[in-house]
């Protein structure tokens, strides 16, 4: 792949990670990265070897799996158990446990569930099988949105009949506005995320600079974007600025992917309130298909439950989302909950702050736990 | 949210009515994977799938180079040419890779 080496340098790494503690100075800095696909790269680099003791990255909600609520994925396998049914979803879904098993668990109980890769697949799936209902459960951000809107633009121009979408999709903005009015919320700065930003653009995040007095800078996956990333806040706090800047020039221009904001306008429409798994219900949070595609809705095609189901009482997941602890301080973490059985769901997608830490952490948290008992 | 279009970025398209009408879209039957991503989340694509277009074809559809092998793609959402570097996100390329 173009730019790894260039942006995986260990000299440039240990200068910019110079040049981080001499700015932040021995102060503490408790900077946000809202985006699981940073949890993952800090994790997969060991980013946090890098930075002084002083920064303490919390890990926000932006990864779909872990923030869908166990009634929804409930009401998925309700959908995929009524007849001639064929659910698909991306792999991530199927492991998620809901209150009555994952999808991986109603597929061994005959369930027709089936992985695949982008929502055309599915479009797929229903042209091969025209006797039966094909809906796909789709998730994600605004990353993932234009996928599932112009896979409808498509259904729709074809008049497929048998293809319908479990809308799932969820906005960024409105998840780190909760977090900013969460109380006790003590952030000095956010990383903003990389590809939903391809999206919306980074004007959306002003808000948090003008509103809230907290820097953002938008920030790419490699891991000398994300020490840029942070020395840039960082720079920003000494210099007493809070402003939104994007790191992720490359490939984030400021008003965002505007055909993408457009097909996504077209068939989607906030909805007036979504749960979100550990942030509770958050208003304009979601979006849910328009009328005019009532006919590809699997909410208003199939009678869905619809019930709130409760996360299981061991879990802690709630509190890893909002940054309160982290993952090794659950306590299933890497005994009950693991990646083969994750009863919470930040340790399914690799995405997930518990399962990045499960796979690239161990070290550190032998270390902190010899640390804290010496 | 979708204002200040840059120019060049957004091409003029006939007034949509019904949806999905007027984009002259296909029937596509062999929309693969984008480069598989290793341990990298699929739902979200944690790691920039960056990926080189080798050729455009009928529908918004390109056949694009992963590095690991050949994928078609759909590139409804973002202008592209032979050459260009795109970002893919579960089969649809979401932005072009300046520079």
């Amino acid at each position: 792949m173009k730019y790894v080496d260039e942006y995986r340098s260990p000299e440039i790494a240990a200068q910019l990670s110079a040049e981080i503690a001499a700015l932040a100075d021995g102060g503490h800095h408790k900077i946000m990265e809202i985006c699981g696909g940073h949890t993952h790269t800090i994790y997969r680099h060991g980013i946090e070897d890098h930075l002084p003791d002083g920064i303490e990255l919390v890990h926000g909600p932006g990864c779909p799996v872990c923030v869908m609520p166990m009634g929804r994925i409930d009401d998925a396998i309700a959908i995929a158990e009524q007849p001639d049914v064929i659910m698909t979803s991306f792999g991530d879904m199927l492991r998620v446990p809901g209150g009555r098993g994952s999808f991986l668990d109603a597929k061994a109980a005959g369930c027709d569930i089936r992985m695949v890769y982008s929502p055309l697949d599915a479009l797929k799936v229903a042209r091969n099988n025209p006797d039966k209902r094909v809906v796909f459960t789709a998730i994600g951000f605004e990353t993932t949105a234009p996928s599932t809107a112009a896979t409808l633009l498509r259904a729709a121009a074809e008049g497929l009949e048998n293809f319908a979408v479990f809308c799932n999709h969820v906005l960024v903005c409105p998840a780190v506005q909760a977090i900013l009015d969460a109380p006790g919320q003590d952030l000095d700065g956010f990383l903003g995320p990389g590809h939903v930003s391809t999206v919306i653009g980074a004007a959306p995040y002003e808000f948090v600079a003008r509103d809230y007095g907290k820097p953002l800078v938008v920030s790419g996956f490699e891991p000398l974007d994300i020490l840029e990333s942070i020395y840039r806040l960082l720079q920003q706090r000494v210099e007493g600025r809070a402003e939104v800047e994007n790191q992720y020039t490359r490939v984030v221009p400021w008003e965002g992917n505007t055909r993408a904001l457009e097909v996504i306008d077209r068939t989607m429409v906030p909805r007036d309130a979504f749960e979100w798994r550990g942030l509770g219900t958050i208003p304009d949070s979601a979006l849910g298909l328009r009328e005019e595609f009532a006919a590809f809705d699997a909410e208003r095609l199939f009678d869905l439950p619809g019930a709130v189901v409760e996360d299981p009482r061991e879990c802690q997941c709630d509190e890893v989302l909002t940054g309160q602890i982290k993952p090794w301080e659950c306590g299933v973490f890497g005994t009950a909950c693991t990646p083969e059985t994750p009863i919470g769901t930040c340790m399914v997608s690799s995405e997930g702050a518990c399962a990045a830490y499960y796979q690239y952490g161990r070290f550190n948290r032998a270390a902190a736990t010899a640390g804290a008992g010496a | 949210m979708s204002a200040g279009a840059s120019a060049g970025q957004t091409p003029p398209r006939a007034e949509p009515s019904p949806p999905g009408a007027g984009l002259g879209l296909p029937v596509v039957d062999a929309v693969g994977a984008p480069a598989e991503a290793g341990p990298a989340c699929i739902t979200c694509g944690d790691e920039a799938v960056e990926v080189t277009v080798l050729a455009l074809e009928d529908g918004d559809l390109a056949l694009v180079d992963t590095g690991a092998g050949r994928e078609r793609v759909s590139v409804m959402l973002v202008e592209v040419h032979v050459g260009d570097r795109i970002l893919v996100h579960a089969g649809e390329a979401i932005g072009k890779v300046q520079g």
